[in-house]
């Protein structure tokens, strides 16, 4: 797919859906649809966060054996823009150890790359409508990586112009966690652009209704991708970034009121942004399940496919979301660990299998597929050997020996 | 792994359980019958008056120091008395909610309420005067001593709303 | 013999940027507390940080700092019961645990003997007060490792057990309940069902707080190996309780120096081997355990009878002086009274805190850690600032 318009940065600038009176008129280099469907993109990003906070709380109640929002709407609902608006109302506090210029610039830098990353998003789609997406860039794997790690600037920035310890501990560990899980992602997405052969995300897609879903031809890919970029957006279990109970929030300590609202905002719009990359690049995009194509059944997805890759992407959100319930938090060093020593060798794993089957096909991929599944198994098996036996046991039977000690063995009062 | 999936599996359990929540301001909490909420002064129906003699026991017996009181020759006759109290306060933003004052009284004079919701913008009037303790004090019997009959369960208590 | 080589030196301190390029670096202080989420309460700790490394920590206490003994010899009336209020109050997850010991301290001091009925019901609450004592410690330990559901799993058990203490005692955390001599009431008479109802609800929320996270990768390597205390030393810093076990010293003074009635019960005293997080965290989980069995055994003994005895109305004990230790949840807790035999109130309160002793160990955890381990260090101790600055 190497074409003259794939090396240099095109722009198309005829979203497909749009109908053309509205395509014609230019403003500045941006016709009014652009226009329109930049409006309708904030929109529905700002809304998605807002109902993708109401079920983070939601999960996080019904984990916890609580129920979460209740009251303000239907079980709740309503919580989150009752929650802007009082964000809105608050008092925008700026401290006076912070620097005046950098300190209320940060947060726009932080939201600001999340949300200039879902440009590229192939969202499927939907009848009468057509494909939604607002800009298929061929070098849409390359922006999707480029843009969002502006984030970390905006980080740094905050944590740096706050004035405060905590803060700068946060944004350093931003840094550091930011420029470790780079690698891996981009290492896992060298694999998606060798099976697609392109690097627009709309090819990405439409190549693996042909070949079938890129989660089953490489499943290492798909693991090291969603963890490093759970990491990369600071989600639980590394969220060391933020880490409430060390750093009590990091870069975002002294933050309040609306621009601690963007940061928020920030947050969750990258994690709806990386679910639905990962849906996009992996999970087939729109189509209905894999293999549909072959059985007739494409059409499916030609005509709902928007509401297909809604409901993957609300699947990971919520897998996501479980996970912040459900595991401690990492620590610095075991994080810089988990990338270099782990994710970044199964990245390169991935890619070499991803190789293999697309020069020497099918059979020694599989033979490829056997080989690692028996290294794993045998490091595995290194490793239990290695461990020493299970402490519970061992405080088990430690107590039914223990001879009370004797009278004699006081501490001193 | 083993350990990881176990905590994904029961968070998984814990998010199918009932939640155990009370929504507290809508739905009262069951209150034991021995609960000791804030201090009151009992009213004696027979005579229609206090049943408190001021003997200074309770506010000399108090932890916190959060009683005070004055009396007053007791003149209506319609009980042996020698005193009455003129004021009683108890500054319920001190007091500990211990039980003593009432454990000492030698007149069962007072008891605790089942009073406990306090929240107030301003602590002055957490100073409950003579009339307001004898308000909070309504309907309550002295029980100090003596037990109590056997209820059912609270439902929290009940395990299969666990399993 | 080359890869062996090159293997050392991976293995050799790999020299910073800074020192590589004799750059000047500063070192950070921070100072977590005393308004911090993680310093369990008012606890302040100045951290001399080398970029993620903690250099050196220095301690401050006295934030929570009541008086609490001082107050204790207050009053002219009931002082013996007034010094209980405040002791309720030091250590506010003991709180049964700890009256026992002051009435086992005034019953000493005055001769008073306590009937059968009574010392059952004081160990099977004890027991109880311990579940949720270290129910307690599973929550904030496991939020100071960055889970945050252990909380509220161990704030639901809580909650009916303090469901149990409001029957009995009228308060939810400081029952006041014990009396030298015996109980200040009898126990109501749905006391035994509603106890195995709580047992039978407490064994099934250990299993639920084991599968969250003992046997998590996540959190065996946080805690692992970490805030190692060998047994000299504990002994030389005077730890107790499940700091102390962790070393694998089976000390624990309802075995060495049984008092009230914990003779007649068979429970284990559970160790550990290294002394670090992780086993004392096993530990606690282990203990809870354990209690369940003495209530279990208690109750099944539980005599009927008089729950009061032959106490005076007005406490006046002879002059003298009487020191008694039990083992609270954090370990070896001792009330010393002294009394001039003439006055209502005690001459002298003085309370072995187990918290204040235990916390003394915090700089041989913390040192050379990194921050987000000096947080789980200070866990695995379970402090609680009431008790250490009393
Ligand atoms: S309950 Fe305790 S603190 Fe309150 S008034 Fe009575 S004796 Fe004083
Ligand atoms: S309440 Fe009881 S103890 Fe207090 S003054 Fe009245 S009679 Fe005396």
């Amino acid at each position: 797919m190497t074409n003259n318009a794939a090396s240099e940065l095109t722009l198309q600038a005829v979203p497909s859906w749009m109908p053309a009176f509205l395509v014609a008129p230019m403003i500045g280099g941006l016709s009014l649809a652009d226009l329109i469907a930049l409006v309708v993109l904030l929109l529905f990003v700002l809304n998605f966060v807002m109902i993708e906070i109401w079920m983070e709380r939601k999960v996080a109640g019904h984990i916890q054996l609580r129920r979460g929002p209740l009251h303000v709407g239907p079980h709740g609902s309503l919580q989150s823009p009752a929650d802007v608006l009082k964000l809105l109302t608050k008092e925008d506090l700026t401290p006076v150890a912070a620097d005046p210029i950098v300190f209320p610039m940060a947060p726009y830098l932080v939201f600001v790359p999340v949300f200039l990353t879902f440009l590229v998003i192939p969202w499927g789609p939907l009848v009468l409508f057509g494909n939604f997406v607002i800009r298929p860039f061929d070098l849409g794997l390359v922006y999707m990586v480029a843009i969002p790690a502006m984030q970390g600037i905006g980080l740094v920035m905050a944590g740096w112009s706050s004035g405060n310890k905590y803060s700068l501990l946060g944004s350093a560990r931003v840094v550091a966690q930011l420029i470790s899980y780079e690698l891996p992602m981009v290492i896992a997405l060298l694999g998606v652009a060798m099976m697609a052969e392109s690097l627009n995300l709309t090819t990405i897609v439409e190549s693996q209704m042909k070949q079938g879903w890129n989660v089953f031809l490489q499943p290492i890919g798909f693991l090291v991708f969603f963890l490093a970029t759970m990491s990369e957006m600071s989600r639980a279990p590394f969220d060391i970034a933020v880490a409430e109970s060390e750093i009590v929030g990091g870069p975002f300590v002294e933050y309040s009121g609306m621009r601690w609202g963007m940061f928020y905002l920030a947050e969750f719009a990258a994690v709806c942004l990386n679910s639905a990359l990962s849906t996009a690049l992996f999970l087939g995009g729109w189509e209905l399940f894999p293999g549909s194509r072959a059985l007739g059944l494409g059409w499916i997805s030609d005509q709902f496919g928007l509401l297909f890759f809604m409901g993957k992407m609300i699947v990971l959100v919520l897998i996501i979301q479980w996970a912040r319930f459900a595991l401690p938090r990492l620590r610095i060093d075991q994080l810089m660990d988990f990338a270099w020593k782990f994710l970044l060798p199964a990245g390169f794993v991935n890619f070499i299998l991803t190789a293999i089957l697309q020069v020497f096909g099918f059979v020694p991929f599989a033979i490829g597929i056997g080989l690692t599944l028996a290294f794993a198994a045998v490091l595995l098996a290194t490793y239990q050997a290695r461990r020493s036996p299970s402490t519970v046991a061992l405080i088990r039977t430690a107590a039914a020996a223990a001879v009370p000690t004797s009278q004699g063995v006081g501490l001193p009062v | 792994m083993r350990g990881v999936l176990g905590g994904f599996l029961q968070t998984l359990k814990s998010f199918l359980t009932k939640p155990v929540t009370r929504l507290y301001p809508y739905e009262k909490p069951p209150l034991e019958a021995r609960f000791m909420g804030a201090p009151s002064l009992l009213w004696d129906d027979a005579v229609d008056e206090v049943v408190c003699v001021a003997c200074n026991i309770c506010a000399r017996s108090c932890p916190d120091d959060c009683i005070t009181l004055t009396g007053d020759k007791y003149t209506d006759g319609k009980t042996n008395k020698k005193n009455i109290i003129k004021d009683y306060f108890i500054d319920l933003g001190r007091c500990s909610y211990c039980g003593i004052c009432v454990e000492v009284c030698p007149f069962d004079a007072n008891e605790m309420s089942p009073h406990f919701e306090l929240s107030t913008y301003d602590r002055m009037t957490l100073v409950y005067d003579k009339d307001q303790l004898i308000e909070i004090g309504r309907g309550v019997t002295r029980r100090t001593g003596k037990p109590e009959p056997v209820g059912p369960l609270p439902g929290i208590l009940d395990p299969s709303t666990y399993r | 013999m080359a890869i062996a080589t090159s293997i050392d030196m991976l293995r050799e301190p790999v020299p910073s940027v800074a020192e590589e390029r004799n750059l000047e670096t500063v070192e950070m202080t921070i100072n977590m507390g005393p308004q911090h989420p993680s310093t369990h309460g008012v606890f302040r700790m100045v951290l001399t940080l080398e970029g993620e490394r903690v250099k050196n920590v220095q301690s401050h206490i006295g934030y929570l700092h009541r008086g609490a003994e001082k107050l204790g010899e207050s009053g002219d009336l009931e002082g013996y019961r007034k010094a209980m209020i405040t002791l309720d109050r030091t250590d506010y997850l003991s709180s049964l645990l700890n009256e026992h010991a002051y009435v086992m301290a005034v019953e000493k001091l005055a001769g008073i003997s306590v009937p059968e009925r009574a010392e059952y019901i004081r160990v099977i609450l004890g027991e109880i007060t311990r579940i949720n004592s270290h129910c307690m410690f599973y929550g904030a330990f496991g939020a100071d490792a960055g889970a945050t559901t252990p909380y509220m799993y161990a704030f639901a058990l809580r909650e009916e057990i303090q469901q149990l203490f409001e029957a009995v005692g009228g308060a939810r955390m400081f029952p006041n309940y014990y009396r030298a001599g015996g109980l200040r009431e009898d126990v109501p008479q749905d006391f035994v069902r509603r106890v195995q109802a709580i047992v039978d609800r407490a064994l099934y929320a250990f299993d639920d707080f084991d599968n969250l996270i003992t046997a998590n990768e996540i959190f065996l390597s946080r805690t692992r190996g970490l805030g190692i205390l060998d047994q000299t030393r504990a002994l030389d810093l005077g730890v107790s309780g499940p700091l102390l076990r962790a070393t694998g010293l089976p000390y624990d003074v309802r075995r060495s120096e049984p008092y009230s009635i914990y003779d007649r019960f068979a429970f284990d005293v559970p160790i550990g081997t290294t002394g670090d997080c992780y086993e004392r965290y096993l530990i606690r989980l282990e203990e809870m355990r354990q209690s369940i069995r003495i209530i279990e055994q208690a109750l099944k003994d539980l005599p009927a009878g008089p729950t009061m005895g032959n106490a005076p109305k007005a406490l006046r004990p002879p002059k003298g002086e009487a020191y008694v230790r039990i083992e609270n949840s954090r370990g070896d807790f001792g009330v010393y009274l002294v009394s001039d035999g003439k006055s209502s109130a005690p001459y002298r309160v003085k309370y072995r805190s187990p918290c204040f002793v235990n916390l003394q160990s915090l700089n041989d955890m913390v040192i050379g850690t990194y921050i987000a381990d000096a947080v789980v260090a200070l866990g695995s101790i379970d402090i609680v600032l009431g008790e250490v600055d009393r």
